[in-house]
């Protein structure tokens, strides 16, 4: 157990523990607190509670999560009645009686505007399944009042009739309309505990205190007074709402969802069999989740009635048990309290809500793997399938997710942050909170029944193991990614921030925006992975394609931003007020990580210069290579790579080297975080010179000095700015993994040297160990620092509306004769349907990396439709005509429709024919 | 009606008139918690006019520890009023309940299937007149056996064992009419 401690020093120690288990900093020389003085204890409060976001997405996931079992539950209803019109073989059957009496597109149109049709009505159906859930839900909530008053305790003034107790009652009313002036006392007479309860609905709240307690209170009135405070300070953080919710909405799925459940499992065993087990673990999760949070809710409940010495006192002494088995707990899991030893300890000081734990990252991530998949799914349902690059509907729920697991698991971040800062300790690891998150998001994803158009990636792991295993880890990075972020933007702002809580809650909005962002970009990947054979060379497409995507591309942007605005603002404001974050010392400055700016200004202008005149040199073989490279027509993708790969290396090479020297310089013993996020920005400065340089490079190199301006001018006509900007976007995205990894790497070969001079505990350097009022004013300085951020986001955003509404109907550019000859290879005999659903269905199977910049599919789409115009099925045929037509005529939207239409009744059609 | 805590004699009898529920619990609670007596009346009102509180002391009884309630305090300090035990013990020996389940328990197995299945006669049972309802007089087997029941469930309960022997003891004497 260890404990905060230690007010504001100028040098950083490593900390040490206490007799009573707390941590508190060993200062060295005369900073060394007497050893009778407790170290000052971190005011909780101080920041806002992660359990708010936890309860939010508990109660969210509930109620998405009933999706999954709503889904099965509609399917067996669905078949149970014969609801032909109900499914989508009905359009199918409609299709059927049309297909060759109206034109190809018209048939594909009606066909595709039928099935969203159908989708949509089922939606809404299922919306109101939920719904239902939720009004049970509702009326649980607003009942659950009454239904505690059933033992009808009775109502504190009658227990005034006993003239020992009439003193006992004034006191208690008069504590409890000092806080809480509407709530209502009773006594529960037959309640063996001395103990009490808050409960009721906002504004009448009801405060149940047992008679065990009352009675005591002529010998022992402190237990009173603790206990009384302690059920006030549910009322005052606000628990008893959100607790009452959580009860009712487990309850709600218990009765709504789990019930019908097992009463259909019960009629049709096999079917619903898969479906019993996931459902007892989504049972038992949420109530574990329930449990967990309210148990984190009462350390806040002491903590705010603890809040005075006197209180704190009473508190313990309340809590100190009276039996030699009491207050132990056998099943601290399921228990809504934790045992009274950790209370103790919690608020005599230990940083247990300070900690980036494990459990908790589990469980928000297990709540996001098995809400995130059936909320898209029902979203995916009403809207139809987004076929922007914005994918808004994923976008939309990735930011709710996002918001709440941010809340629960960055939050925790933020205090730990504020703890590294305040005592002056190292930030924590948030590797193992990085695992747990990823554990509990593929475990959630596992438990989850697979839903036909969301993906998930159970299915991925059933297929492709390998692959699966790939996007596990990549999903685990981005969350180590986002934790030390969360942690960064905690150590930069938080001596910044006149109120430290104001500063938290304004990080959580941007954790929220870029966690969301990743989420749905990486269940994305699940779904186009899903979607097809997961093959390595699918993955590689689908991360491209996603890079590619200017929604990611401005939330990194934002995500580099604001570290960086908390740099210059440290520069161009005046030292900031002390802030009030201690419960029992002075408000404090906290001190500010060092800011390697100059260097890192430095460095990105030496990478430049270097990039600009040493690639002069390979100008003749750059020639060579590119002499071969029609620069006038349609350049595709292919060519693209092929021409800009050679310039990109050198950029990279230099670009690289450039980091390394970056860590070595200013990295070291406790500063690798500063100088691995110091070489994000300073990649993010040198992408914006490598990338107009390559284009020169290419210019000069093709064209020779004297034609280099007009072919630089020509150039981006031919590449089209639309494709120009993913050219940046992946030389950003190489540049800062390759540039971070490098300064991490000069970093650590700076740590080693030290460590070998020093010894391993000698010479410690954290990044807090300057203080912040050091720093001159340079408010020029600090505004030309966010000079390229600012451009930068000015142009992906320009590149996000311009992709955006180049994406309504876009003519690209299409091989014609690639499309031709897969179009005259198909076999010419006639095919079975089954054939062309396969073909259909196998799109992704030969895509190539060059296809994430361009039409992408085109050729599987070629061969699915002339495999489908090899058949003698009509409306296959037509679907295929419509098909090559579309390719043939550069329109990749109406080939892809064509295409769906395919795959949507090759799926139907066996149904169609069986009935 | 006698006065509380003083059964009448039997005419011809040495033996007293077993005491009513309320006498009993009286006399029990002098004994190990006096503090607790001045709540009894509200405490039989409560407990012979509510069924659901009834039935949660009864529980809370049989199962040692009252229910972990959110947004409550908790702090794992045990039984502290005992009223709930006290009155859960004498309706169960007014209606009966207890008398019957004295001579039932063996073994491992049927003794757990009992206990579930005197938890549920303990929770629906109530003596018919309330805290009024004479206690059965019984012979000194049938009372000792019942007071060691008694004196068990109140160790269930979390009682000291010193107070698990007095409950014994002065339930057996109450029984068969030898309570002062």
């Amino acid at each position: 157990m260890a404990t905060l401690g230690g007010p504001p020093r100028d040098e950083p120690a490593p900390a040490d523990e206490h007799e009573d288990g707390r941590l508190a900093p060993v200062e060295p020389g005369a900073g060394i607190l007497p050893a009778a003085t407790p170290p000052p204890r971190l005011d909780p409060f101080a920041l806002p509670a992660a359990t708010t976001a936890r309860f939010l997405l508990m109660i969210v996931v509930a109620v998405t999560s009933s999706i999954h079992l709503y889904v099965a539950l509609f399917s067996w209803f669905v078949d149970a009645t014969n609801s032909v019109n109900a499914a989508p073989y009905g359009c199918a059957l409609t299709t059927q009686a049309t297909a060759g009496r109206i034109p190809d597109r018209d048939l594909v149109t009606a066909y595709i505007g039928c099935v969203q049709g159908v989708t949509a009505r089922n939606g809404f159906v299922l919306i109101g399944m939920v719904l239902v859930l939720v009004a049970v839900a509702v009326a649980i909530y607003l009942v659950h009042p009454r239904l505690v008053m059933l033992s009808r305790p009775r109502p504190l003034a009658q227990l005034a009739v006993d003239e020992g107790m009439a003193a006992v009652v004034r006191r208690v009313e008069e504590a409890v309309r000092a806080v809480a002036p509407k709530a209502e006392v009773y006594v529960a007479t037959l309640r063996a505990t001395a103990s009490g309860r808050t409960f009721g609905r906002f504004p009448r709240y009801r405060i149940i205190l047992d008679l065990g307690l009352l009675r005591e209170a002529d010998t022992d009135p402190g237990r009173l007074d603790a206990v009384l405070a302690h059920e006030l300070a549910h009322l005052r953080n606000r628990d008893v709402g959100l607790t009452t919710f959580a009860f009712a909405i487990w309850w709600a799925y218990v009765l709504v969802v789990a019930l019908p459940t097992l009463v259909v499992t019960v009629i049709e065993p096999i079917r619903f069999a898969n479906l019993s087990w996931r459902l007892a673990i989504m049972l038992a999760l949420l109530w574990l989740a329930r449990t967990s949070v309210l148990r984190t809710r009462e350390y806040y409940a002491d903590l705010r009635s603890g809040s005075t010495p006197e209180s704190e006192r009473l508190l313990l002494s309340a809590l100190h048990p009276r039996r030699p088995d009491a207050g132990k707990r056998r099943w601290g899991l399921l228990s809504y309290h934790p045992g009274d030893d950790e209370r103790v300890s919690v608020l005599g000081g230990a940083p247990r809500l300070f900690r980036i734990g494990v459990a908790e990252p589990a469980a928000a991530g297990m709540l996001v793997g098995l809400g995130y998949s059936p909320c898209v799914y029902l979203v995916t349902m009403i809207w139809g399938a987004d076929s922007t690059s914005f994918n808004a509907h994923r976008l939309v729920v990735g930011l709710v997710f996002g918001a709440l697991a941010t809340g629960a698991v960055a939050g925790t971040a933020w205090r730990a942050g504020l703890l590294a800062r305040a005592t002056h300790t190292r930030p924590p690891s948030t590797l193992l909170a990085a695992l747990a998150l990823t554990a509990g998001v593929l475990g959630g994803q596992l438990v989850a029944p697979p839903l036909t158009t969301s993906g998930s990636w159970a299915s991925i792991l059933g297929a492709n193991p390998a692959v699966a295993i790939a996007l596990a880890i990549l999903l685990a990075v981005l969350f180590q990614l986002m934790l030390r972020w969360a942690l960064l933007c905690a150590t930069v702002w938080l001596p910044l921030a006149r109120r430290v809580r104001s500063a938290a809650l304004i990080g959580s909005i941007q954790s929220a925006l870029i966690f969301g962002s990743w989420l749905s970009f990486w269940f994305g990947v699940i779904e186009l992975m899903t979607d097809g054979a997961p093959t390595w060379n699918l993955l590689w497409v689908s991360l491209f394609s996603t890079t590619l995507n200017p929604t990611l591309q401005l939330c990194v942007l934002l995500a580099c931003a604001f570290p960086l605005a908390g740099w210059a603002a440290r520069r161009g404001l005046p030292p900031r007020p002390p802030s009030d974050i201690w419960r029992d010392a002075p408000p404090s400055r906290l001190a500010a990580p060092r800011v390697p700016l100059p260097a890192v200004n430095i460095t990105a202008l030496t990478i430049v210069l270097v990039y600009a005149a040493g690639t002069i040199p390979f100008y003749g073989r750059l020639y060579a290579a590119l002499g071969r490279v029609p620069f006038s027509g349609t350049v595709t993708p292919a060519v693209m790579i092929g021409v800009f790969t050679p310039v990109f290396v050198a950029g990279l090479a230099v670009a690289v080297l450039g980091a390394f020297c970056f860590g070595l310089i200013s990295g070291g013993r406790g500063n690798t975080s500063s100088a691995v996020a110091g070489a994000g920005l300073l990649m993010l400065l040198a992408v914006f010179g490598i990338v107009p340089l390559a284009f020169t490079h290419l210019s000069a190199a093709a064209c020779g000095a004297e034609g280099m301006w007009s072919c630089l001018a020509l150039l981006p006509g031919h590449l089209g700015l639309s494709r120009s900007g993913p050219i940046f976007t992946i030389g950003f995205a190489v540049l800062i993994l390759a540039g971070t990894a490098a300064a991490w790497a000069g970093s650590a070969l700076r740590s080693g040297t030290q460590a070998l001079s020093t010894g391993p505990t000698g010479s410690l350097s954290p990044w807090g160990s300057e203080p912040q009022d050091d720093v001159t004013r340079r408010p020029v300085s600090a505004l030309l620092a966010l000079v390229p951020t600012t451009l930068a986001a000015a142009l992906f955003g320009y590149l996000a509306i311009a992709a955006v509404a180049g994406a309504q109907g876009e003519r690209v550019a299409v091989d014609r004769a690639a499309v031709i000859r897969e179009l005259n290879a198909a076999p010419k005999g006639p095919l079975l349907p089954v054939q062309a659903c396969v073909a259909a269905g196998s799109v992704t199977a030969e895509l190539a990396l060059s296809d994430a910049f361009g039409s992408g599919m085109v050729i599987g789409m070629a061969r699915g439709a002339g495999y489908a115009m090899a058949t003698r099925d009509p409306i296959a045929q037509a679907m295929g005509r419509e098909g090559a037509a579309a390719l043939l005529a550069g329109d990749l939207a109406r080939a892809v429709d064509a295409n769906n239409a395919l795959r949507n009744i090759c799926m139907v059609s066996g149904v169609v024919s069986a009935r | 009606m006698p006065e509380s805590g003083s059964p009448e004699l039997d005419a011809g009898s040495t033996r007293r008139t077993p005491p009513t529920i309320e006498e009993a619990a009286r006399l029990i609670l002098l004994e190990i918690a006096p503090a607790d007596v001045r709540f009894l009346p509200l405490a039989c009102a409560d407990f012979f006019g509510n069924a659901v509180a009834r039935r949660r002391a009864v529980r809370a009884t049989l199962r040692g520890r009252e229910r972990d309630q959110p947004t409550g305090f908790d702090a794992g300090e045990g039984m502290q009023l005992v009223l709930g035990v006290v009155l859960t013990l004498l309706n169960g020996v007014a209606c009966e309940v207890l008398t019957g389940m004295a001579t039932e328990r063996v073994g491992r197995v049927r003794s757990r299937w009992q206990d579930r299945r005197r938890q549920r006669a303990l929770t629906s049972a109530t003596a018919p007149e309330g805290e009024h309802t004479r206690l059965p007089r019984l012979s000194a087997i049938e009372a000792a056996a019942i007071g060691r029941q008694a004196g068990e469930i109140v160790r269930q309960a979390g009682l000291p064992e010193e107070d698990a022997q007095r409950v014994n003891t002065l339930l057996a004497a109450a029984l068969t009419g030898q309570g002062s």
